[in-house]
């Protein structure tokens, strides 16, 4: 968590908002400097861990360079201000260690297996419980890890294993909801519980106020239909390009774009029902 | 095996991109999940490389054409007719061309190994039908003077039904085993394309074979397979094609 030395005008940042005792709303955008009206505001949480307002904001043109997160914020405080880590050169790094790993595991390195775990199950795991929830993440994990060991010799060399992996994660976990009739939602009370209890990165300030939207946002992405909710895990939450996402889902950029909008837009209806 | 640690091979996957923490996820996945690949049998053979592929299907094109060159200077190749039979070359090059460009696009893998757009392959699973009407009207168009000849053809085309059933199959098959398991992405139109492109070869092999120019024989002999094996594929071939 960093913020940026000085923030660029007109470039794309996201923006974790946290104001002390109260909940974060919109409108901290403008008391913090920034241009609303361009901003595009979306709601993010993830089944267990900090549920915040974040805010993909746009720093407003025509205005000083002073890092404007520090004014008007007397309330509360900026948790983070980053850049998007999709162009991050060292998630790329990562992501092409990887790749490696998973070239020569495909190539009939066994041993290569420790480091394609070892990189890609957190990512997957956490794609697991947004795409099914908590419950079944671990058994969906299991199995796209066994189905990326039978089929590790199609993988075609030089390919991206992030993209590969999440689309066998998808196409599972689609195949496990249809065998069992459900929906995420459906996950029990107990189910709930167990998700907050497992978050264990949830501030004293989140978990003062960020339950509620948490509950709001789980349930409401839980309720999108598959096409939209694999959208928006991808691009939103697992940090991937629309391009990117395109390949996992099958779909166009344009598509991705249109669905990640409109689960935003459904989601941002949610949280305005419930009062955010 | 070593167990894997979560620093990973260089870096700390944590940064491995996305907006959100994550966390590791139980040991006891890790556990099962090696007990059971210890079951596991070895991996399916790699399938051919897309070099391999690119040279195969020129390859294929040309010993179409070199046969297609044979039969219509040998009529011993034409048992079956007894006389030399000539082939519109137009309505075989479309057919040919069509063939091709479903089966690239059926098969392809692109450079994510996640194949094409699920609007490509329902394009090409959906088009490949009304675009065979096109070699088609070639020949009816040209027609032909085998007339002692087409007095003997079923005049609705049944055994060439038939015989385009089977070459289809066999198409399909050879096609899938290419796919087999390895791409986890529209596994339903893909498997669907597939079919278009082996409902594309056997229209090309019946248009080289049969050399009938009447429209109720073409629609239902030659046209009507080209139409069914999109949805055999979709139906059948999807199962095998899933991760």
């Amino acid at each position: 968590m960093r913020r940026p030395a000085s923030p660029e005008r007109g470039r794309s940042y996201v923006v974790h908002t946290v104001r002390r005792g109260k909940r974060a709303r919109a409108s901290d955008l403008a008391t913090s400097g920034l241009d609303r009206s361009t901003d595009h505001v979306g709601l993010h949480g993830r089944c267990g861990v900090t549920a915040t307002m974040t805010m993909n904001a746009v720093w407003a043109r025509g205005q000083s360079s002073e890092p404007h997160y520090t004014r008007g914020m007397d309330a509360g405080r900026l948790l983070v201000a980053d850049e998007s880590l999709k162009h991050d050169a060292r998630a790329e790094e990562l992501r092409n260690l990887a790749s490696q790993a998973m070239n020569r595991y495909a190539a009939g390195d066994d041993r290569a297996f420790d480091d394609v775990y070892a990189l890609l199950a957190p990512r997957l795991y956490r794609l697991c419980i947004c795409l099914i929830g908590r419950t079944d993440a671990d058994d969906l994990l299991q199995e796209v890890f066994l189905k990326m060991h039978r089929a590790r010799a199609s993988f075609v060399p030089g390919g991206s294993v992030l993209a590969w992996s999440f689309a066998i994660a998808r196409t599972t976990s689609i195949d496990r909801m249809r065998h069992r009739g459900r929906r995420p939602e459906d996950a029990t009370s107990n189910e709930r519980l167990e998700m907050h209890a497992g978050g264990g990165h949830s501030s004293p300030e989140a978990s003062s106020f960020g339950r509620a939207l948490e509950d709001v946002f789980e349930q409401k992405l839980a309720a999108l239909s598959e096409s939209l909710r694999s959208a928006y895990v991808l691009v939103k939450m697992e940090g991937m390009s629309c391009a990117e996402a395109g390949e996992v889902l099958g779909a166009s950029t344009s598509a991705i774009k249109q669905r990640v909008h409109r689960a935003s837009e459904e989601l941002k209806a949610a949280a305005s029902e419930a009062g955010w | 095996m070593n167990s894997p640690s979560m620093s990973g091979p260089k870096g700390d996957p944590r940064e491995l991109g996305g907006s959100f923490p994550l966390e590791l996820p139980p040991s006891h996945v890790l556990d099962r999940l090696r007990a059971q690949m210890a079951n596991e049998p070895p991996p399916i053979a790699s399938s051919p490389s897309r070099r391999a592929k690119w040279l195969a299907l020129p390859l294929a094109a040309l010993l179409l054409l070199g046969l297609d060159v044979a039969v219509r200077h040998n009529s011993l190749l034409r048992a079956d007719a007894g006389l030399l039979l000539g082939v519109c070359i137009p309505s075989a090059v479309a057919a040919l061309l069509i063939a091709i460009v479903t089966t690239i696009i059926a098969t392809s893998r692109g450079k994510s190994g996640l194949g094409e757009r699920v609007s490509v392959l329902r394009w090409s699973a959906l088009l490949v039908g009304p675009l065979s009407v096109l070699p088609m009207a070639f020949l009816v168009q040209e027609g032909t003077d085998h007339g002692a000849f087409e007095q003997h053809l079923d005049p609705w085309g049944l055994p060439c039904f038939a015989i385009s059933l089977g070459i289809a199959a066999v198409s399909l098959l050879v096609l899938v085993r290419e796919l087999r398991r390895s791409v986890p992405v529209a596994a339903g139109w893909r498997a669907a394309a597939l079919g278009s492109a082996a409902g594309a070869w056997a229209g090309l092999a019946l248009l080289l074979h049969c050399p009938s120019a009447e429209p109720q024989h073409l629609a239902v002999g030659h046209l009507l397979p080209i139409m069914l094996f999109p949805i055999a594929g979709m139906w059948v071939a999807q199962r095998f094609l899933r991760l």
